[in-house]
């Protein structure tokens, strides 16, 4: 069984949806502080499975409160990726969970149950709510409020020591009061009769299974951990610090000797040091870590006569490093012109540099470096970089860890090598349509032979929404999958265009028609005009959540009418062939960047795509290759 | 205690079915023995025509409300929406069926209430 008083609240944060859930959150969260619970609020990009699951591992509260997205079998987090679903709830056995969320009761509610949870509230039907302002403090709402006090009056009876039959009631007839006020006092607002509507929908479709009579609380005295010597943010591989504090009782402020303080390591099941406080209620310890980012944490489980307590968590760094590009690539370059770039490699968190430190420069879509130098005195590095192709290439640079160090790398820097031409429509039109839900993209005619290397989409990012998203290209005449370009993430919201680019240039014919698509996440979208028929390819079978980034291949295309027309705003970006040029493709299977040589010089590593003059070449690759 | 009333606007929203004909409380209000009939049946039966064209009703007359839910798929449903999916008794119309037909009995017992029945 969970721990008596400690208290999990999960408050995803990233739709606009859950904006006014958090903030509903917070009066329960308050609540358990009035109370002296133990709490634990996991927020934002906190509220998802893996931080969930290693919060109830190392914490062990005996109530899980959540809100979010949901459905019959799946209660999801921050992202909208599920944090437990009927076929994987077993961390919620000993456990009571509610859940503020649609339609769980029909399936996750039970498995919880049938998984050894204590008792589970929450909703048969989608629980829905009507708002003035969805980003408001639902009790500041004129609409919201009463939805979230009837829903909050569950977790909240709980917490004040109710039994789970008794916080239902208590929740119904919060409900009750508010379809009342609306009946009354707030009859002759115009809304009025929506607002009743989803109230007593909600309220009818709470439901409650397992142990009716179950408590989160109960009656040992309330202790706090009082830290006096803080783990340091950063430490060297294995250098000593210590980790000091006090147990005492929260009222009286009377220490507590004798009792078991464990110092744990977040995400970690076994402690990494279990001590025992002395007469005046102190503990003490020394510790040495290997390098690692580390989140430290004490705690006292409780006994008989006290409630459980644990302190912060400390972040500790140990080992880690930064790596900084001061003079970053052009955007472009010619071919044959020669680039520098500089930087330096420094200690995380202290800033200091790291001589002798081998670099390595890389090229996406290689995974061998394509080049390596060391560190100065001042922990500086410099790379010559040339290209004698034309193309779009994207490079970063890396710092691979070593005994002492953990590794690092920078970010990835596109370089156009030449001047690159285009086929598809590079101006904006006008009708925005999600990527989300649908892919979508247009055919293009190829006006020559040559070679893509990138696809440019104008796009809408929404700032509510974090997100992914990628670009393809399709042979039009079979809708083959020709490629796919890297993956971008987006944190706050833009509109414009935007490249995506592929590891490996991808050809094209002259006289053959592409099919240029995009897709992403929630909260994507593209623009296409009306008036091209059968120009646009279109999509509503693949879920999102399902399906991304599993581009399909062929690609099946929605066929109605308004389906097929239009001209999305997305192009390619091309190199064309040389007369006299040929393209030589090497591809490996099962294993990958095997080297590939012309004429005895070592070309690149496969998958790879060279052009060569006309004329007699001898290609090699190793008769083995060890991996 | 103040007393409940029908919500602003549902006078004019059609509430029971009658041989084919929707009839508004207005209506029966003004037809004291229907109204009678109506509020001391022991079973009405309510068909989705009356409960979609009473959300369509409401719409028109600008009051019906966007509802946000937590669900994965369809968080968001407007007006609009609410009707499309009722119209095609999708999973999510049967679920705002089933709401409308709650509101839809409250409704009838505050008239009954307001009735003095």
């Amino acid at each position: 069984m969970g721990i008596f008083n400690e208290f999990l609240n999960i408050m995803p944060y990233n739709c606009r949806y859950c904006v006014q859930g958090f903030k509903g959150m917070l009066h329960i969260s308050q609540e358990a502080r009035n109370q002296k619970l133990e709490l634990i609020e996991l927020q934002n990009v906190n509220a998802e499975k893996e931080p969930v699951w290693n919060t109830l591992t190392a914490f062990d509260p005996i109530f899980v409160n959540g809100f979010g997205h949901g459905n019959n079998d799946v209660y999801t987090g921050d992202s909208e990726t599920p944090i437990f679903n009927s076929w994987e709830c077993d961390i919620l056995s000993g456990r009571i969970v509610y859940l503020l969320s649609c339609l769980t009761a029909n399936g996750l509610g039970p498995a919880i149950i049938n998984a050894g949870g204590i008792a589970y509230g929450g909703f048969k039907i989608s629980w829905g709510w009507v708002s003035k302002d969805i980003t408001a403090d639902p009790y500041d709402d004129w609409y919201a409020e009463g939805f979230f006090r009837a829903s909050n009056e569950f977790p909240i009876a709980l917490i004040q020591g109710a039994t789970i039959n008794e916080a239902k009631q208590r929740s119904i007839a919060v409900y009750n009061q508010w379809i009342d006020i609306w009946e009354t006092e707030r009859a002759d607002d115009p809304d009025s009769a929506s607002a009743i509507k989803w109230l007593i929908s909600d309220r009818d479709g709470l439901v409650i299974l397992g142990d009716v009579n179950a408590v989160i609380t109960d009656v040992g005295l309330a202790t706090s951990l009082e830290i006096t010597v803080k783990p340091p943010s950063y430490l060297r591989h294995e250098q000593a610090f210590r980790f000091e504090g006090i147990l005492k009782e929260s009222i009286t402020g009377n220490p507590l000797a004798g009792r078991t303080v464990q110092i744990m390591i977040f995400e970690r099941n076994t402690p990494l040091v279990t001590l025992v406080t002395n007469s005046n209620g102190q503990w003490s310890c020394g510790i040495s870590l290997p390098k690692g980012f580390y989140r430290l944490y004490a705690i006292f489980k409780g006994d008989e006569q006290y409630r459980s307590t644990f302190t912060d968590i400390y972040k500790v760094y140990v080992g880690t490093t930064q790596i900084v590009i001061t003079t970053p690539p052009p955007e472009s370059m010619e071919q044959n012109e020669v680039i520098t770039i500089t930087g330096f490699l420094r200690e995380e968190i202290t800033g200091i540099a790291l001589p002798n430190k081998v670099i390595n420069l890389y090229q996406a879509g290689v995974t061998y470096p394509i080049g390596t130098t060391t560190t100065d005195a001042s922990g500086v590095w410099e790379f010559n970089i040339t290209y004698s192709e034309k193309g779009r290439f994207s490079i970063y640079v890396k710092f691979h860890e070593d005994i002492e160090y953990l590794g690092s790398q920078t970010l990835s820097y596109e370089i156009a090598v030449g001047t690159l031409l285009s086929f598809g429509r590079s101006t904006k039109a006008n009708i925005m349509v999600t990527a989300s839900q649908m892919i979508s993209g247009s055919i293009f005619l190829a006006p020559e032979k040559g070679l893509v290397y990138s696809i440019v989409c104008y796009q809408q990012l929404s700032s509510i929404y974090r997100g992914k998203h990628a670009c393809a290209i399709y042979r039009a005449s079979d809708l083959k999958l020709l490629g796919i370009t890297d993956e971008r993430k987006w944190e706050t919201g833009t509109t414009g265009w935007i490249m995506f680019v592929f590891s490996r240039p991808i050809p094209i014919e002259a006289g053959e028609e592409y099919l240029l698509i995009a897709w992403g996440t929630l909260g994507c979208s593209l623009y296409f005009d009306r008036g091209y028929p059968n120009r646009r390819y279109a999509a509503y079978n693949y879920d999102i959540k399902r399906d991304y980034p599993n581009f399909p291949d062929p690609f099946i295309r929605d066929t109605e009418p308004g389906m097929t027309d239009g001209l999305v705003s997305i192009y390619a970006e091309y190199v064309p062939a040389v007369e006299g040029q040929h393209q030589l493709i090497v591809m490996s299977s099962p294993e990958l960047n095997v080297p590939v040589s012309t004429n005895g010089n070592i070309v690149g590593y496969t998958p790879i795509t060279k052009l060569l003059a006309t004329g007699e070449h001898v290609i090699s690759v190793p008769e083995e290759v060890t991996t | 205690m103040s007393k409940r009333k029908l919500p602003k606007g549902e006078e004019t929203i059609p509430i029971v079915e009658i041989e084919g004909r929707f009839h508004t409380p207005q209506d029966l209000r003004k037809q004291p023995y229907l109204l009678r009939q109506v509020l001391g049946a022991r079973v009405l039966t309510v068909s989705e025509k009356l409960l979609i064209e009473r959300v369509r009703e409401r719409s028109r007359q600008g009051r019906e409300r966007t509802v946000y839910r937590f669900d994965r798929e369809n968080p968001e449903l407007s007006p609009e929406d609410q009707i499309w999916h009722m119209e095609r008794r999708t999973t999510i119309g049967k679920e705002l069926l089933e709401a409308e037909q709650k509101l839809l009995e409250e409704e009838l017992a505050i008239l009954k209430e307001t009735a003095g029945m």
